[in-house]
Parts: C-alpha cells; sequence; structure tokens
C-alpha cells in the first residue's frame, strides 16, 4: 500500500473535490507531472488538459482542467482552478468551441504564443 | 374630514401595498440564501488564492519596473474607482451608503490633484453618480440581465479592467462595495485590487519559512503573470457575490419595516374609520330623538 496525501481541487463555484489519493498526474505548463506523497514542496501553472487521480480506494478519477495552479506542500495538494469538469461529462462540442474561443482571441493578443500553446494543448486531448 | 368611503379606499390600498412589500420579503429572504449559498462557496477559492499568491509573491522581488498588477508602476496620477451596486431599487440604504463612500473619495482625491475615473457596476450607483460627477464615468456594466452571478460575469468585467490598465488608462484600481455582515446590516467596504495589496502579517514566521523551499515551474514571474488576472477576476468576483448578498439583506430588512409601517398605518386608519362611522351614527341617532321630540 503507498502512502496516500491530501488533495482538494478549488474553482471559484465550488469545492470540486477533497479526497486521499496515492497519486495525481497534472498537466502543467511545462509538461506533466506526478505527485506522490512527500513530494518536494513546488507551485506550477497548469495547461488545458487531464488531471488523473488516483484514490486511497483504489479508484481512479480524470478531471478536466482549462486553466489553473497546483501547488504541493507538506502533503497537501491544491489544486486551483477556474473550471473543472469530470472526463465522461465532457463533449466534443465543448472542447471544439473552446478551441474555437481561443483562435477568435489568437489573432488579437499580445501574448498569441501562449494562447497558441493552449490550442494545442486541447487539440492533443483525446477523449 | 375624509369621508367613509375615503377612508375604505385607503385601507384597501394600503392593505395591498403591505401584500406587496411582504412578497417583496419574502423573495429577498430566498434570493438572500442563494447568494450567501454562493458567497460561501467561493470562499475556498478566494482563500485559497491568496495563499498561493502570498507563498510566490513574498519570496518574490520585482526586477524591472514595468507596469504590472502586483506592484504597480511607479506613477500615481489616474485612480480608477469601481463602484458595485445593485439592478433594482426598494433596498433601503444599500445604494446610497455604497455611493456616498465613493462621492468622499472622489472629494478626497480631487483634492490631492489626482484624476479621478468611475466605472459603475449596476444601474442604480450609476444613476446617483451621474447627477454630479456624470463626466468621471468611464463606464456602466448592466448586469440587469444576469440572474445569478457566475464567475464568467467577474471574468468579463476583470478583463475589461486589465486591458484598461495595460493600456495606461489609469495607476490605481480601487473598488468599492457593501459587505455582508448581517441581514441588518452591509458596510460599505473600499479595497484596493491593483496594485494587489500584500498582507499585513508578513511577521507570520512558520508561512514565510516554509514558503522558502517552493519550487517553482516555470519561473515564478511566468507563473505571477497569469496568477494575478486570475487572483483579480477572484477579488471581484467576491465583491459582486458580497454586493448581491448584502442587496438582497437590505431589500429583505427594508421590506420589512415596509410592512411594519403598513400595519401600523391600517391599524390608525382602521380605528379612524371606526370612529368615524360611529360618530355618523350617533349623529344620526341624535337627529331622529331631536327629531321625535320635537313632534
Amino acid at each position: 500500500m503507498s502512502e496516500i496525501f491530501r488533495i482538494k481541487l478549488v474553482t471559484p463555484s465550488n469545492v470540486f473535490l477533497e479526497a486521499n489519493a496515492s497519486l495525481v498526474t497534472v498537466p502543467a505548463t511545462e509538461g506533466d507531472i506526478g505527485f506522490l506523497a512527500n513530494h518536494v514542496s513546488f507551485i506550477s501553472s497548469i495547461r488545458p488538459g487531464f488531471i488523473s487521480i488516483k484514490l486511497d480506494n483504489g479508484e481512479n478519477k480524470e478531471v478536466y482542467i482549462s486553466e489553473g495552479f497546483v501547488q504541493f506542500s507538506e502533503n497537501n495538494l491544491l489544486v486551483i482552478a477556474v473550471e473543472l469538469i469530470e472526463k465522461q461529462d465532457l463533449s466534443d462540442d465543448f472542447v471544439n468551441k473552446k478551441i474555437a474561443d481561443l483562435e477568435s482571441i489568437l489573432s488579437s493578443a499580445d501574448n498569441n504564443i501562449k494562447v497558441q500553446s493552449k490550442i494545442d494543448s486541447l487539440k492533443a486531448l483525446s477523449l | 374630514m375624509p369621508s367613509l368611503d375615503d377612508l375604505k379606499k385607503r385601507i384597501a390600498s394600503v392593505k395591498s401595498t403591505q401584500k406587496i412589500t411582504k412578497a417583496m420579503k419574502m423573495v429577498a429572504a430566498a434570493k438572500l440564501r442563494k447568494a450567501q449559498e454562493a458567497a460561501e462557496q467561493s470562499r475556498p477559492y478566494a482563500d485559497n488564492m491568496e495563499n498561493l499568491m502570498d507563498s510566490i509573491s513574498r519570496g518574490y522581488i520585482q526586477t524591472d519596473s514595468s507596469r504590472n498588477l502586483l506592484t504597480g508602476n511607479d506613477e500615481d496620477k489616474t485612480i480608477l474607482l469601481v463602484l458595485f451596486t445593485s439592478e433594482r431599487g426598494l433596498c433601503g440604504g444599500f445604494n446610497s451608503q455604497v455611493s456616498k463612500t465613493l462621492r468622499e473619495k472622489i472629494i478626497e482625491l480631487q483634492n490631492q490633484n489626482k484624476t479621478v475615473k468611475v466605472l459603475c457596476v449596476g444601474k442604480k450607483g450609476y444613476d446617483i453618480i451621474k447627477r454630479q460627477y456624470g463626466d468621471l464615468i468611464v463606464e456602466m456594466i448592466d448586469l440587469s440581465s444576469v440572474k445569478s452571478i457566475q464567475y464568467e460575469d467577474a471574468k468579463n468585467i476583470s478583463d475589461k479592467i486589465i486591458k484598461m490598465y495595460f493600456d495606461a488608462e489609469f495607476d490605481r484600481c480601487l473598488i468599492f462595495y457593501n459587505k455582508f455582515k448581517s441581514v441588518i446590516s452591509q458596510i460599505p467596504t473600499e479595497q484596493q485590487v491593483i496594485p494587489a495589496e500584500k498582507s499585513q502579517d508578513e511577521t507570520n514566521e512558520d508561512q514565510s519559512k516554509d514558503n522558502s523551499f517552493f519550487e517553482f515551474e516555470p519561473n515564478e514571474k511566468e507563473i505571477l503573470e497569469e496568477l494575478l488576472p486570475l487572483n483579480f477576476a477572484i477579488q471581484i468576483f467576491k465583491a459582486l457575490l458580497e454586493s448581491s448578498a448584502s442587496e438582497q439583506g437590505a431589500r429583505m430588512s427594508a421590506m420589512d419595516n415596509a410592512s411594519r409601517n403598513a400595519s401600523d398605518m391600517i391599524d390608525s386608519l382602521t380605528l379612524f374609520y371606526n370612529r368615524s362611522r360611529q360618530a355618523v351614527i350617533t349623529k344620526e341617532l341624535i337627529e331622529i330623538i331631536s327629531g321625535a321630540e320635537a313632534v
């Protein structure tokens, strides 16, 4: 039995999930990061993608995140997200709409490398 | 003296007004519960966001003096004041209280020779402010089509303000809203959002200790660049939610008072009506008796 740690996923409208987990993989901006218990204190931003969570009861969960931050300190993992959706509730239409939205601001944004990388991560999602 | 018929009509009209105020009170109570729930549910997000901001910004030292949301720029000439009010009236002193706080701030800032700009969220505050300071208002954001406030609404407002900030339209931003304390008490609150206020308790040693070995990816600067707009949006969201909870609270107590006043009025009108009726009966009786005696 691997060691467990507390995880908490919050959005502006609710606390999405609060549980014990043994492994969490987060799509950070510079590549996926897996967290096990006793990970070093860490803060990173997140790109659009799936957070996969292995709960302490063995159940696996996959949650879509649009953007946000992850913080790990003293065996507490905190994900601050603008939007979280369970993978099974996610539809192609939703992702396509997100991509369209981002593409419409792509030309006007000054920061289009970031927008482009968000589009790329969205397109890479396999449903 | 009004005739009995007139009195009867007045009593009926006060009664129907009371029915309306009672109904509005009920509606406000139901909406208040919802608004409070929403405010409570957003709290963990806001608190955690604040902690995260603290952990990053405390160890972070600004190296360039370019325009940013954390430390601001060196200038402090133009100040944007954002006023959160309701879309509807009949909520007691809710709108006038917070508008008064804003007006005092405008006068204070103008005395310091600063340029003041005002952005109104909600129609009622706009109506109050435009009479005196119409030329200072840069925009009015109408939320009357929004039934319950979503994060998206706050995001739209914050995006707009951030864009104005980077277009160098102002140097400092303050928000004014009613903080919800209880149903009968809402506190007009002023809060600085740009540049972000650093938390006061920097003496807290435990926190600064574990902050020192955070690893960042990408670096602190880039994380801050993404985090600050989100943090700003949540401040706006919080203000919107607090304001809407306060609005319902203020409306509820205003309508409660109105219903009570109406029932007082009905009581005194009914008493007056009964007395007048009795007076008419007595008068008629006297007339009959004195007529009979004369025969």
